[in-house]
C-alpha cells in the first residue's frame, strides 16, 4: 500500500507540475495577440500619438497594425504590471520614456528592442535619415539604438541682459559658477528659476552630468564635483522662489523678479517671449544649463519610446516608428500643440516659418505699427538665437528636464539622499558618500 | 484478522495522503515549479542558452559579492551571538523554579511589534542626533554614524538579536525543561562540575532544540531584510547591502538572468548551511 500510494504521490506531482508549466506556456500564448499593446495611467502624448495612428491605420494599413492601449489606474499599478508580464516574457509592447521605470538597465539586459537589427532584418526604411542626427544618435549604445525621441527640447534658460548686468555678469561670461559667486555675495534674496521644482531638476541635471550610464561609472569622488557642488547647491539653497508665484508672467522676466527662466521649447513661445520682453524694453538672452564640458549646450527627450523585446510582432512596430518620425501629423501638428521640438527636420523647418506673432501688447484692440515692428524683430532675433543653440547641441539626455526629479533613478535610488542634503540634514561629504554608494551599486548590480 | 488490519491501515495511508495533497499541490505549483522555471532561466538570457555563463558573470560582479559578503558576515556573526545569547539567558532562567507565565510571554514582545513602528523606535535610537550618539556625546566619545557606515552592520545585528533573542529563549527553556533532572543528580554524585553537566549533559540533550532554533534563526536571518528595507530603503549603504537587495533590485530592473541565477545561489547558501547543520545533529545528538 505505501508503494502504492507513493507511486500515486509522484504520479499527481507530475501532473501538477505539467499543469503548471501549461499554464505558463498558455500565459506566452495569450500575449501572442496581433495587436501591439500599450500601458498608460493617464492620457500622456503617446496615447494621443496612437489615437492618430490608429486612425491612420484604418485608413491606410489594416486594422491589425493599430495598437491598443491598456489604462491603468495609479503608474505604480501600471510599472508593477509591466516589471511582472516582462520578466514572464510578455508585457506593453511599446513603453514610453515617461513611465518611471529603469530604462538605463533595460537597454544593459537587452530588455528593450535594438531598432537598427530590427530595422536590417526587415530591411525597412523608418525614416531616421530625415531626422536630426544629434538628437537620434545621442542615446545609442554600442551601435544599438534602444530609444526613438520623438521631439525634444534645448536645456536653455531666458533671461535679460539687465538681469545679468545686475550681477556683473554678461551673456559671453556666463556661467553658474560665475553667478553663484555674485549671487553669494550679495545679501539680497533671489528667485533663481522661478520655481523649488525647477531648482530640484537644475540639481538632478548637475548630478546627471557625472554619471556615465553607458560604462557603469561615477565621478562624484573629484576635486571638480565638490567644487561645483558647491556652486549649485549655494544657488539652489539661497533660493526664495515662492511657490505660488506664477514665474512666466512676462513682466517678471522683464522685471528681473527670477534670474532665470525656462520656457516651452517650441518656437513659437520663444518668439511670444522675445516679443514680450523687447516690448517692455528689455534684451532677451539665452543661456546653456549648466554643463561639465563646457561650452556646448545639450538637449533633452521630451517624448520618446522604446519598444519590448518580448514583442511578438516586432514588423508591425516598423510603420509606427516611421509614422512616429515622418507623419506630418505628429511631427508639425503635435510639437505646435505640445510646443516641444520635432525630431523630423522637415517639420521643425516649417515650424519656423509658420512662426508669426503679432501681439496687441497695451491692449486697446489695435497691433501698433510699434507693436508690428517689435514682433518682427523679437522674431527674428529669437529664431536667430535658439536655432544658434539648436545648431549647436552636441548631446541629448534621455529624460526632459521637467521630469528629472521623477525618473527611475532620481526618484527611487538617490532621491533621498537628495532631499537630505538640499534640506541641510547631512553634510556635503556625507552627501557624497551616499551618493557615490548608492548610484555605483545601482550601475553595477 | 489480518486482512482487516492490512485494511485499516490502508485506509489509514489514504487518509494521510487525502491531508497531505492540498499542501502538496501548493508546495508543487508555488514552489517546486517556479524553482524549476527559476533554474532553467538562470541558463538563458534572452532566448540563448548561455549554460553556466550567468553564474560565472555573477561572481565576477562586485555588487553580487559584495552583496554575498555582507550576508555571510551577517548570518556567520549573528545567528552564534542569537545562539550563544539566548541560551545563557535561558540557562539563567531555567535556574529558577518558578516563572511568571507574563515574563514568559513577554519575550514574545519584539517579534509581534509592526515593523513599522519598530523602525521609527530603531531611527530615534540610532540616528545621528539619536539617543546612542547623545549617550556618547555625554560620555566624551566621538558620535557614530550608524546608518552610513561599517557600524550598520553592527545595529542590523543588533536588531536582529534583541527582535529575536526572547523567542529563542522560550524555545531553549522549553528544551532544557525535558532534560530528566536524574541526570543532573547522577552527574552531581559522580562528581561533575556545574561545566562539566553544561558541555557533557545539557547541551547534548537539547542538540534537537538547538537545531530547530538554528533553523529558526536562518530563517529569520532572511526575514531581517524587511527591517533592512524599511531603514536604509532599496539602496542601503555598502555595509548592508544584502544579496535580498541584489535580488530585489534587480526584480525592478528586469534582469532576469541575473536575478534567476543569484536566486539560486542564495538558496544553495541556505540549502548549504542547513545540509552541514543535518550532518552535525545527526552525529552529535544524543538525546535519543
Amino acid at each position: 500500500m505505501a508503494k502504492k500510494l507513493k507511486i500515486i504521490v509522484s504520479v499527481c506531482m507530475c501532473i501538477f507540475i505539467s499543469f503548471a508549466f501549461c499554464g505558463c506556456l498558455k500565459n506566452n500564448a495569450s500575449s501572442n495577440s496581433d495587436r501591439i499593446k500599450y500601458y498608460a495611467c493617464s492620457e500622456d502624448s503617446i496615447c494621443d500619438i496612437i489615437n492618430k495612428y490608429n486612425n491612420y491605420c484604418s485608413e491606410h494599413l489594416d486594422e491589425s497594425y493599430q495598437i491598443e492601449i491598456v489604462e491603468f489606474d495609479s503608474q505604480e499599478d501600471m510599472n508593477l504590471k509591466i516589471s511582472t508580464e516582462i520578466m514572464s516574457g510578455g508585457g506593453p509592447d511599446v513603453l514610453s520614456l515617461s513611465q518611471k521605470l529603469p530604462f538605463e538597465k533595460f537597454a544593459e539586459n537587452e530588455t528593450l528592442l535594438d531598432i537598427n537589427k530590427l530595422v536590417d532584418s526587415y530591411g525597412y526604411d523608418i525614416g531616421l535619415g530625415d531626422c536630426n542626427s544629434v538628437i537620434m544618435d545621442a542615446e545609442l549604445v554600442d551601435g544599438k539604438r534602444y530609444f526613438i525621441p520623438l521631439f525634444y527640447s534645448p536645456d536653455v534658460f531666458i533671461t535679460t541682459e539687465k538681469t545679468l548686468k545686475k550681477y556683473n555678469l554678461s551673456p559671453s561670461d556666463f556661467s553658474f559658477k560665475a553667478l553663484s559667486g555674485e549671487l553669494s555675495g550679495r545679501k539680497d534674496s533671489y528667485s533663481l528659476l522661478g520655481s523649488t521644482d525647477y531648482c530640484i531638476n537644475l540639481f538632478y541635471s548637475f548630478l546627471d552630468q557625472y554619471i556615465d550610464y553607458n560604462n557603469g561609472r561615477a565621478e562624484f569622488d573629484t576635486d571638480e564635483f565638490s567644487e561645483n557642488l558647491d556652486c549649485i547647491y549655494s544657488l539652489i539653497k539661497n533660493d526664495v522662489s515662492d511657490e505660488n508665484t506664477y514665474y512666466f508672467l512676462y513682466e517678471n522676466i522683464n522685471d528681473g523678479a527670477s534670474v532665470l527662466y525656462k520656457a516651452m521649447p517650441s518656437f513659437d513661445s520663444m518668439v511670444r517671449t522675445y516679443s514680450f520682453l523687447e516690448y517692455f524694453g528689455g534684451s532677451p538672452v539665452l543661456v546653456s544649463n549648466y554643463n561639465k564640458g563646457g561650452c556646448s549646450s545639450s538637449a533633452s527627450v521630451d517624448v520618446g519610446i522604446a519598444f519590448n523585446n518580448n514583442c511578438k510582432n516586432k514588423d508591425k512596430l516598423l510603420p509606427f516608428i516611421k509614422y512616429c518620425l515622418s507623419s506630418y501629423d505628429i511631427q508639425k501638428d503635435m510639437g505646435a500643440e505640445y510646443m516641444y521640438l520635432p525630431v523630423n527636420i522637415k517639420a521643425m523647418d516649417y515650424t519656423v516659418d509658420m512662426t508669426d506673432y503679432e501681439k496687441d501688447f497695451d491692449e486697446d484692440l489695435t497691433v501698433s505699427d510699434k507693436e508690428k515692428a517689435v514682433s518682427k524683430s523679437a522674431r527674428s532675433a529669437a529664431i536667430k538665437d535658439y536655432k544658434h543653440i539648436i545648431n549647436n547641441i552636441s548631446e541629448c539626455n534621455l529624460y526632459s528636464f521637467d521630469s528629472l526629479s521623477e525618473t527611475y533613478f532620481n526618484s527611487s535610488v538617490i532621491g533621498d539622499i537628495v532631499n537630505k542634503y538640499l534640506n541641510g540634514d547631512i553634510s556635503k561629504g556625507k552627501f557624497i558618500r551616499q551618493l557615490t554608494a548608492a548610484t555605483e551599486i545601482y550601475l553595477t548590480e | 484478522m489480518k486482512k482487516k488490519l492490512l485494511k485499516r491501515q490502508h485506509r489509514e495511508y489514504l487518509a494521510a495522503f487525502l491531508f497531505l495533497l492540498p499542501s502538496l499541490l501548493g508546495i508543487t505549483v508555488f514552489y517546486i515549479v517556479p524553482y524549476i522555471i527559476c533554474c532553467v532561466k538562470s541558463l538563458y538570457v534572452g532566448e540563448y542558452f548561455v549554460g553556466f555563463k550567468n553564474y560565472t558573470d555573477l561572481f565576477q560582479n562586485g555588487t553580487f559579492l559584495l552583496a554575498l559578503k555582507n550576508t555571510a558576515i551577517f548570518t556567520f556573526t549573528a545567528i552564534p551571538i542569537l545562539m550563544v545569547s539566548s541560551f545563557l539567558i535561558a540557562l539563567f532562567l531555567n535556574s529558577f523554579k518558578k516563572i511568571s507565565s507574563f515574563f514568559r510571554s513577554s519575550f514574545l514582545i519584539p517579534v509581534v511589534v509592526p515593523i513599522a513602528s519598530l523602525v521609527c523606535v530603531w531611527q530615534l535610537i540610532f540616528d545621528d542626533y539619536g539617543a546612542v550618539n547623545g549617550l556618547l556625546k555625554l560620555l566624551g566619545l566621538n558620535t557614530v554614524e550608524f546608518f552610513n557606515s561599517e557600524f550598520s552592520m553592527v545595529m542590523i545585528v543588533f536588531i536582529y538579536v534583541w527582535k529575536y533573542c526572547g523567542f529563542c529563549v522560550i524555545l531553549f527553556t522549553a528544551g532544557l525543561a525535558n532534560v530528566p533532572p536524574s541526570l543532573y543528580e547522577s552527574a552531581r554524585l559522580d562528581g561533575a562540575g556545574s561545566f562539566k553537566i553544561l558541555t557533557k549533559i545539557t547541551i547534548p540533550m537539547i542538540t534537537p532544540t538547538t537545531f530547530f532554533v538554528f533553523l529558526m534563526e536562518i530563517i529569520y536571518s532572511f526575514k531581517i531584510f524587511r527591517e533592512v528595507f524599511a531603514l536604509f530603503g532599496n539602496y542601503p549603504n555598502e555595509n548592508v547591502y544584502f544579496l535580498q537587495n541584489f535580488i530585489n533590485n534587480n526584480y525592478y530592473n528586469l534582469n532576469y538572468p541575473r536575478l534567476s541565477s543569484a536566486s539560486i545561489i542564495l538558496s544553495l547558501f541556505i540549502i548549504i548551511i542547513l545540509l552541514a547543520f543535518f550532518i552535525f545533529e545527526r552525529r552529535h545528538s544524543f538525546a535519543e
